[in-house]
């Protein structure tokens, strides 16, 4: 079928937005399976950090991944991921990316984690511990709490971030909201302007969609003496 | 001859990168007696009563609690009967008084949820806080947030309590009220060890004085007669100055 | 009217966006009984492009057609144009087909079939240019071109390497580059004829100044050594589409009015795969 040049831009995009929300719905999942591998292993990371062996064989490896993860850029990890692991195991364009993303939100999350660790008076730790309390309960039941309030704040920031950070994922052929908007570009030979501000409002109504989100779940574990 | 002592502390010393701290302290303790450890800063009051719960492991001796033995492989159990109240309080502050009283007895002991809120409750009222259970501890003043650990500490059903200077951090005007709990439960008969400056408290409630400086006890026994008549120089020149000052 | 239009749409949207969660299956494998995976640029109008969500455009149908022609399945993975030779090399897929140049370079990479096209490069400046061919690549002009593109290649051989003043400004995509001239941010873009004539048809406002014969072939390509053994039907295949005039039609109804190059096209001497015997057709191929 020849294309249709009597079309405005504005019919384009009404015509293909089931294809942005459609690329919107992919940038969604990246992030929030990025966000769920950060959240896991950076927590691990962090407990290791502040609570695991002090030996350098466990350490050293925490330190060095940490600083390579935030060290790199995420377009050359996605490159690394996608074209370098293919030799072991053939991985898909959109697993590259979880992969990439996620461990690389390890890094920073971990970080966020470790601050909001360190942030808890250390006379929380012993008063739980002279309880009787064990090491891991005294987290779980003392200090993750008090620290889940620290870290709450400077995560939805990694959170705002790694929304942006999708849309590099184009690079190695996922097609999210931004590769979707590149299609209607260069289908209709331009209109820069007009669809990246589509785009640039979807992105924003997913940001703000999940820090108030966020902000709630703050309010909800919010405790006289906690304030900011 | 161990087995009448709720608390048997037997030639224990400890080290800070090449400072000995304690250089061999034993003392013991009957069910129902208070005893009060008193000394100038740095004699390693808190040290040993930190070694009591291995909140600082000793490197040597021998610490026993009804007759069972403190140690590492064991000290979670140890701990929840050893209650420890601290010069800071130490309040979780993200739970609110009740659950603070509440926690450990869950957690720690194992005991239901419904029994655990009634013995919280009766604490808070023994220490006079039933109205504040819903309270954060960020809303309570110094000597209130004292008062709820002691609560806190009083509800895991300890064999003996320790407190570390409990009224050091708070303003002189509250004090009295955290002193007159911990001199409630003397009378009561709770088995208490007390590292304190309020020798107002020494003297009314501790069945023994125990003289500490440079890691060794300089001398022990019943306050009055410290107070009166010390055998030694340093405990008479330290008891003058801090009574002076008490 | 249209209130049910757009009804229908959000329907339509969330019926896609429920699909995407669905369908993104974490390992794509590029295997024998597995349909082959066809990279392509899909912001690369008239060769490849998506529009409604459909992949369009000559490069695409064409191999739609001469996969029917072998009797394969084949898919369609869109990749920004710099990733599709490395993905070919990594044989994340099986077959590159874009508008793609036929290059000494990248023939040491990649495998290329015979040549179904034949492409020169336009310049192109704004519509009230007055530049002509020579004045719009010198004198310290920046010059727009796709980065990684033969263009660039091109440029920076013939133009830039050869201490003329110019300026190389590199681009994700062609279009992009055609709107910052319009803003003014470049004075020329270096593009092939078929997208130039492309942009000219849709109305932006740009001229060729002049054209640059430098005779690029183009192909399509298969990783090196032909893992696959799909060299030979794919070359049969562009013959069978070419000689069923099914090639022609395509190309008509993509940019009416043009005359495909013959093909087989110029095969250079320098890509081994056009040495006698050409896979699948022995008796082409240069001694």
């Amino acid at each position: 079928m020849c294309r249709e040049p009597d079309l405005d831009i504005y019919d384009v995009l009404l015509r293909d937005f089931p294809f942005l929300l459609k690329g919107l719905g992919v940038a969604v999942v990246l992030l929030v399976a990025l966000l769920l591998i950060g959240f896991v292993l950076g927590m691990a990371i962090c407990l290791l950090q502040l609570y695991g062996p002090r030996t350098l064989l466990v350490q050293w490896p925490l330190k060095v991944y940490e600083r390579v993860f935030r060290g790199v850029p995420i377009i050359i990890m996605l490159f690394i991921f996608y074209y370098g692991v293919s030799g072991i195991y053939d991985i898909s364009a959109f697993a590259a990316a979880v992969l990439a993303m996620g461990l690389r939100s390890a890094a920073y999350q971990s970080q966020i984690f470790r601050s909001a660790f360190q942030s808890v008076p250390a006379g929380q730790m012993m008063a739980a511990r002279a309880m009787g309390m064990s090491k891991i309960k005294a987290i779980r039941h003392i200090v993750f709490p008090q620290s889940a309030r620290h870290a709450i704040g400077p995560w939805t920031n990694e959170f705002s971030s790694e929304i942006k950070e999708t849309s590099l994922a184009y690079v190695i052929g996922v097609v999210e909201l931004t590769r979707q908007a590149h299609y209607i570009i260069t289908s209709t030979q331009g209109n820069v302007l007009m669809v990246f501000a589509v785009v640039a409002l979807l992105y924003f109504v997913l940001n703000r969609a999940g820090n108030s989100l966020l902000y709630a779940f703050e309010r909800k574990l919010a405790v006289p003496g906690f304030e900011k | 001859m161990t087995d009448d002592l709720v608390l048997d502390v037997r030639d224990v010393k400890k080290s800070y990168e090449g400072l000995e701290v304690l250089k061999g302290i034993g003392f013991g303790l009957r069910r129902g007696e208070t005893k009060v450890l008193v000394g100038p800063s740095g004699s390693g009051k808190s040290t040993l009563l930190r070694c009591i719960n291995h909140l600082t492991p000793p490197d040597e001796g021998r610490i026993f609690l009804s007759g069972e033995e403190v140690l590492e492989k064991n000290i979670d159990a140890m701990r929840a009967r050893i209650g420890f109240v601290f010069q800071d309080f130490n309040l979780f502050s993200h739970l609110t008084v009740l659950d603070n009283v509440r926690i450990c007895q869950v957690k720690v002991k194992g005991v239901a949820a419904d029994v655990a809120t009634e013995r919280a409750q009766q604490e808070l009222e023994r220490v006079g806080l039933g109205d504040k259970a819903s309270a954060y501890p960020a809303e309570l003043s110094g000597g209130q947030q004292q008062r709820v650990s002691i609560a806190r500490a009083l509800a895991m059903d300890p064999d003996v309590l320790l407190f570390d200077e409990p009224t050091s951090a708070l303003d002189p005007e509250l004090t009295g009220e955290v002193v007159r709990v911990m001199q409630k439960l003397a009378s009561d008969g709770m088995t208490m060890v007390v590292v304190t400056h309020e020798m107002s408290f020494a003297r009314q409630a501790a069945d023994e004085l125990i003289f500490m400086e440079n890691g060794y006890i300089i001398e022990q026994g019943p306050p009055q007669q410290l107070f009166s008549s010390a055998a030694n120089d340093r405990t008479r020149a330290f008891l003058n100055v801090i009574a002076e000052h008490g | 009217m249209i209130m049910k239009g757009m009804t229908t749409r959000l329907l339509c949207s969330a019926t896609l966006a429920a699909a995407t969660l669905a369908g993104t299956g974490l390992a794509t494998s590029a295997h024998a009984q597995d349909p082959y995976t066809v990279g392509v640029e899909a912001s690369f109008p008239p060769w490849a492009y998506v529009e409604s969500g459909e992949f369009k455009g000559i490069a695409i149908d064409a191999m739609t057609a001469i996969a029917e022609e072998m009797g394969v399945e084949i898919e369609f993975q869109d990749m920004p144009f710099p990733s599709l030779i490395p993905a070919l090399a990594a044989e994340k897929i099986d077959i590159l087909a874009t508008g793609l140049t036929v290059t000494e370079e990248r023939s040491q990479a990649i495998d290329f079939t015979i040549p179904w096209w034949e492409t020169n490069d336009v310049v192109l400046v704004p519509e009230d240019s007055d530049a002509n061919v020579f004045t719009a690549v010198c004198c310290g002009a920046r010059i727009g071109v796709q980065g990684g593109s033969s263009q660039q290649a091109w440029m920076q051989e013939n133009v830039v390497d050869n201490d003329i003043d110019v300026e190389l400004a590199r681009y994700d995509s062609y279009v992009t580059a055609v709107d910052d001239m319009a803003i003014g941010r470049i004075s020329s873009v270096i593009v092939d004829d078929t997208s130039a004539q492309e942009y000219i048809n849709a109305g932006k406002p740009v001229r060729m100044a002049g054209k640059i014969y430098i005779r690029a072939p183009l192909a399509l390509a298969v990783s090196k050594g032909d893992p696959q053994e799909i060299l030979g039907s794919l070359n049969q295949g562009i013959m069978a589409i070419h000689e069923s005039g099914q090639w022609q039609q395509i190309v008509d109804q993509y940019i009416p009015g043009v005359v495909p190059p013959p093909i087989p096209g110029h095969m250079p001497d320098f890509v081994d795969t056009y040495d006698k015997p050409v896979a699948g057709i022995p008796t082409l191929g240069n001694e």
